[in-house]
């Protein structure tokens, strides 16, 4: 008798294990699914959850590996930022009147800038949280809202994407209400309402080359 | 004055006790992402000028900052003061206090300043909001050891909403027509330099600096000190980036006030 309910104890145990293993996988195969998809949200946060995994990762913190380190965090943000996309909005109507040789060396020290300018950005990441709230997506546009926690405030953080294929692209980033692209492009207007395009190219060539390496701008 | 914005507070709260629903919803996204959901909509639209075939115009720039030489000139002294004179001093402050002690100054200063908050979310009727601000204010000035700390914030998601006069008169349909740049003060419109006046009004240092403004004066700097030593850095880094560092700032403050005040 004892014996026997015992056994019935085991066979029941296994029919739950074999239930909640496939139940798993099933979940487990709905999330993977849902990653390579069409979410524009989770598409971001594995980004950004990549970069912090780098940034955090005891072994690129070494002096002697940050080279290595921001070229392993660049090749995920060249995955997820379009910066043609962000050039041609920054540029906005000179875009249309400059030829396809100027509008490849545009992208080509655009491009630079904003890498020097993000990896500037993250390199000082040390404890902060990032908090992803929400999604809105029209056609193939969507608004993704984050939340920055540094030094217990909350900073918003907007990214806005296209999708191209199977993938969300950022192509502005709006910080507490501030368009990154917006400002550029304030910034493009006044500069060619005085100079002419190549004085820009130059600009932007001097504004690589002192732009800081080591991602500490202040020198602090 | 203060007596009268007291007043429009006093009439309002009975107001604010009766809309638990609306609180509830509120706190439980938090007042500062509930205002994130509101301007995204905007952002999944393209904006006109981006897709424009126009060539650019320099004509805005001028509509809107008809003083530029001055204020160039305004801006020049002021990166002068803050590279000779604040970043040292907020350098060497920010290495002897410790991050946490920073952030406790911090919170007391944003705890000092909630009538001013307060009034301005009354008079653009966000209601839940002030709710917000005064429950945020009493658990802080209580639990909180005199605002020192933000248990409203930890415990209860209950966030700070920024709102001050010169955002109130927006929200009146007061544009910002006029760029102006400060010494000391930094940027602003000839809106919000009216709204400076108004805070004033509410700014309990005020009341300080009527009976001993060297006293008022030194916890202004010391507030200023402390709120940039939390974001050492910051300015550098922006300077850094930009090709045109003053239009940069610009753009940016009008960017900041334009969603402060549509939220």
């Amino acid at each position: 008798m004892k014996r026997g309910c015992v056994t019935f104890m085991k066979r029941i145990l296994t029919i739950l294990g074999i239930v909640s293993v496939v139940g798993v996988l099933a979940v487990g195969g709905n999330l993977a699914s849902a990653s390579v998809g069409q979410e524009p949200l989770e598409q971001v946060r594995v980004s950004v959850e990549k970069v912090i995994q780098l940034l955090t990762e005891p072994g690129l913190k070494a002096p002697g590996k940050r080279g290595e380190r921001r070229e392993r965090v660049l090749s995920v943000v060249r995955q997820r930022f379009d910066f043609k996309e962000m050039a041609k909005r920054s540029l906005a109507g000179q875009w249309q009147k400059r030829t396809e040789a100027e509008r490849e060396q545009f992208v080509k020290l655009f491009s630079q800038i904003l890498e020097k300018t993000y990896i500037g950005r993250v390199e000082s990441y040390s404890d902060e949280k990032v908090l992803f709230n929400k999604q809105e997506v029209k056609d193939d546009r969507a608004v993704v809202n984050t939340v920055f926690v540094k030094n217990e405030k909350e900073i918003p953080i907007i990214y806005r994407l296209q999708q191209v294929k199977d993938q969300w692209l950022v192509y502005d980033v709006v910080i507490e209400g501030v368009s990154l692209v917006m400002n550029y492009r304030t910034q493009f207007n006044q500069i060619l309402g005085k100079e002419d395009f190549p004085a820009l190219v130059k600009r932007l060539e001097e504004k690589l080359v002192s732009m800081p390496d080591d991602g500490s701008a202040s020198g602090l | 004055m203060i007596r009268n914005f007291l007043l429009i507070g006093i009439l309002f709260f009975p107001l604010l006790a009766g809309v638990p629903g609306h609180a509830e919803e509120s706190t439980e996204i938090g007042s500062g992402e509930a205002v994130v959901v509101q301007a995204s909509s905007s952002w999944l639209e393209d904006d006109p000028v981006e897709v424009s075939t126009e060539a650019p115009d320099s004509k805005p720039s001028a509509w809107i900052d008809p003083l530029e030489p001055v204020n160039r000139a305004l801006f020049t002294f002021n990166d002068r003061v803050y590279l000779w004179v604040v970043r040292p001093v907020v350098t060497t402050y920010s290495a002897i206090v410790p991050v946490k002690a920073r952030i406790c100054v911090r919170n007391a200063f944003q705890n000092l300043f909630v009538p001013i908050r307060l009034v301005n979310n009354v008079l653009q009727g966000k209601f839940v909001n002030s709710g917000v601000e005064l429950g945020r204010f009493v658990i802080n000035s209580t639990v909180g050891v005199a605002g020192l700390f933000d248990p409203a914030r930890e415990y209860l998601n209950l966030l700070p909403s920024k709102e001050d006069f010169g955002q109130t008169l927006g929200v009146y349909g007061i544009g910002d027509r006029i760029y102006l740049f400060w010494p000391f003060l930094g940027p602003s419109t000839l809106r919000d330099t009216l709204g400076l006046g108004g805070d004033y009004f509410l700014n309990p240092l005020s009341c300080l600096a009527v009976a001993d403004w060297h006293s008022a004066l030194g916890a202004k700097s010391g507030e200023e000190v402390n709120r940039n030593s939390l974001s050492l850095g910051e300015y550098e880094k922006l300077k850094a980036e930009s090709f045109d560092f003053y239009v940069a700032v610009r753009d940016g403050y009008l960017q900041l006030r334009q969603h402060e005040i549509a939220r």
